[in-house]
């Protein structure tokens, strides 16, 4: 295998937007200020009974025709991060937009059913790609809550690689009755303002927000205080589809690539941006894995209790807020901390502090799915990286296609009963985990995956991303019954990820990508990865079940 | 309480998807998480679910409800205490 010298991978311009405000430096202001965004709200849209959120002064976004509410936030971050690089063409073919959103524009479902087409993932990705005047595919990654970071390190290695210049990179989604009765089903909300490891924390706070982010190989685009981002990993725990991991050893795996990656030592790291979402057991496995990763003596904080778990834009808001506070030398506090109520002694402070070691930062975020990213962000720019860099042309291992016209419930039930190998959990599966776990299970009987469990990943994607279960949670939602944890759960794409790495214990990199066809970027990223030497192997799936429509392709790629 | 059991059983395997099994295939004394039925936490939160459904009592903490899943049996004389309707 030979190397190839990279390109960098600058932070060039950001714009945020969250229940504390609009504008990066606003959010920063009023942090500072330690002031929260979460509030109580009553709103019988979003619950039936009072709820503490961080939600948007809605009067602020700008308003504009014809786009829905989750479109006008992500236009206007775009809006502001394109007025700071006003010479930059967007238009041409050297500019990339990945969209990271976990529910897109969800809030359409409840009057819309599914003849909405905005509903659609790539529908959304293009309507924001055309107003903002680029050119290229949208590329839009629905990764439970890693969304955010995924979207920033898959960035990072397109323009490491020459196939953008720039990558915009939006994250956003809207606190809505979908989203709050799920969280709630699940017995992880907290009445009171979230209080990440903390002894007394019990749950999350809910929030909404949208970020946007130019990266770029052009340092000079950036003003005179550069930030790159100079690793990044992403793994899965393949333990539970909602629980974190007992031992946190999927995190721990995730930070340990990504600060190889970035070539980075404990001691160039000034602080770590957790998860921490202050539900019992999130907090507690992070403490584990920095545990793992003997970073416990690092400053850590969470910054939840200032505007809330915002989901698909989380990963995107609160990476903003690390590059401000590596440039200012300042450190938030995690607000409301008192006592340490996790299992390892990790360094949270309340207060904010000056940063007096280290140029680095590491920004860690896990979801459902058992989906867990890392990544390391540096001021300055730091010797160009050299990657593996190993282009021969994909092997296809195996292929397995299933689809039929039969009705879907006869035809999995034929193909599960036909496997021959029982699984107490496959009938709790949705429709579409149901169809990608066959289809794996055919794909790698009698392959041995599991002398290194990170070495191989998992690639997959569709069109309806999890609409199909969406649509039985919202009707549940409709008819004024109570969500049901076992429904919600599946109201992500990627659970299917989970449900496949659980059954091969793989613990590799896995992103769902959603897009129109079978034909689009997931292929391509597949062979980045292969490519790259970041795993030796691939499964590259298509799973799509929408209704009776249903249909998987899986690959098992190698070089 | 027999007639409970055999009621409850039937309501878990409909609330749970346990996919294949009939009543008679559930052991009331055998443990209901873990080995057994192989149920998970979201189980759990889909049983406190049916609790309140079926039989009117409210759970607020999935922690504080673990002991009354000690066994089918065991639930049903925990419904049979407490239920409202």
């Amino acid at each position: 295998m030979n190397t190839q010298q990279t390109q960098h991978c600058y932070w060039v311009a950001d714009y945020m937007i969250s229940a504390l405000g609009c504008g990066t430096d606003l959010n920063a202001e009023r942090i500072l200020a330690y002031r929260t965004g979460l509030t109580t709200h009553v709103d019988a849209s979003v619950c039936d009974k009072p709820f503490v959120a961080g939600r948007i002064d809605w009067q602020q976004i700008a308003p504009r025709d014809g786009y829905t509410r989750l479109e006008r936030l992500m236009l206007m971050a775009v809006d502001n991060v394109k007025r700071q690089v006003a010479a930059l063409d967007f238009a041409g073919d050297a500019v990339g937009l990945i969209l990271s959103t976990t529910k897109g524009n969800i809030d359409l479902l409840a009057q819309s059913a599914m003849s909405d087409k905005r509903l659609f993932l790539p529908e959304l990705a293009q309507r924001i790609a055309t107003a903002c005047g680029v050119n290229t595919k949208p590329i839009v990654i629905s990764n439970a809550c890693i969304s955010g970071v995924s979207a920033l390190i898959v960035a990072a290695r397109l323009i490491a690689e020459g196939r953008f210049r720039h990558v915009l990179v939006v994250g956003g989604d809207l606190l809505t009755q979908f989203v709050v009765s799920g969280f709630q089903s699940f017995k992880s909300v907290s009445e009171r303002v979230c209080r990440p490891y903390d002894a007394a924390r019990d749950g999350l706070s809910m929030g909404e927000a949208c970020g946007a982010v130019l990266l770029s190989a052009d340092g000079q685009l950036g003003g005179n205080q550069p930030v790159t981002i100079v690793g990044g990993a992403i793994t899965n725990d393949a333990n539970h589809i909602s629980g974190p991991s007992r031992t946190g050893d999927g995190l721990h795996y995730a930070i340990r690539q990504a600060m190889c990656e970035a070539q980075v030592e404990k001691a160039d790291l000034a602080f770590v941006s957790a998860h921490g979402t202050a539900t019992v057991y999130n907090d507690e496995m992070e403490s584990k894995a920095l545990n793992l990763s003997n970073l416990l003596d690092i400053p850590t904080n969470s910054l939840k209790p200032y505007f809330g778990h915002t989901l698909g834009a989380c990963g995107v808001i609160e990476s903003i807020l690390c590059v401000w506070q590596l440039r200012h030398r300042t450190l938030f506090g995690t607000k409301g901390f008192e006592t340490l109520g996790v299992p390892y002694p990790m360094a949270v402070s309340a207060e904010h502090q000056p940063i007096t070691n280290g140029d680095c930062c590491l920004k860690i975020a896990s979801g459902f799915g058992g989906c867990n990213a890392a990544m390391v962000l540096r001021l300055g720019a730091g010797p160009v990286p050299a990657m593996p860099s190993n282009v021969k042309p994909l092997r296809v291992v195996r292929r397995v296609v299933l689809a039929s016209d039969r009705p879907f419930s006869e035809f999995i039930r034929d193909e599960y009963r036909a496997l021959n190998a029982p699984n107490m959990k496959f009938f709790k599966m949705d429709n579409q985990c149901k169809l990608g776990y066959v289809a794996a299970e055919k794909l790698l009987k009698g392959i041995d995956l599991e002398y290194d469990t990170t070495r191989t990943a998992l690639v997959l994607t569709n069109h309806a991303a999890s609409l199909n279960t969406d649509l039985k949670h919202q009707q549940l939602l409709n008819a004024h019954e109570a969500a049901s944890p076992a429904v919600f759960v599946y109201t992500l794409p990627n659970i299917v990820s989970g449900e496949i790495c659980i059954r091969h214990h793989i613990q590799g990199e896995n992103t769902f990508f959603v897009q129109d066809s079978p034909d689009g970027f997931a292929r391509e990223y597949a062979a980045l990865l292969l490519h790259r030497g970041i795993v030796d192997r691939v499964v590259l799936g298509w799973c799509e079940v929408l209704g009776e429509h249903y249909a998987a392709n899986f690959e098992l790629l190698t070089l | 309480m027999e007639q409970l059991v055999e009621q409850l059983k039937q309501q878990l395997i409909d609330a749970l998807n346990l996919e294949d099994m009939a009543p008679a295939d559930i052991d009331a004394d055998a443990p209901l998480f873990g080995e057994g039925l192989g149920l998970d936490s979201i189980d759990a939160l889909e049983v406190i679910l049916l609790l309140e459904k079926k039989y009117g009592i409210k759970l607020e903490d999935p922690k504080a409800a673990k002991p009354h899943f000690a066994s089918v049996r065991v639930l049903a004389e925990f419904i049979a205490a407490n239920r409202t309707k």
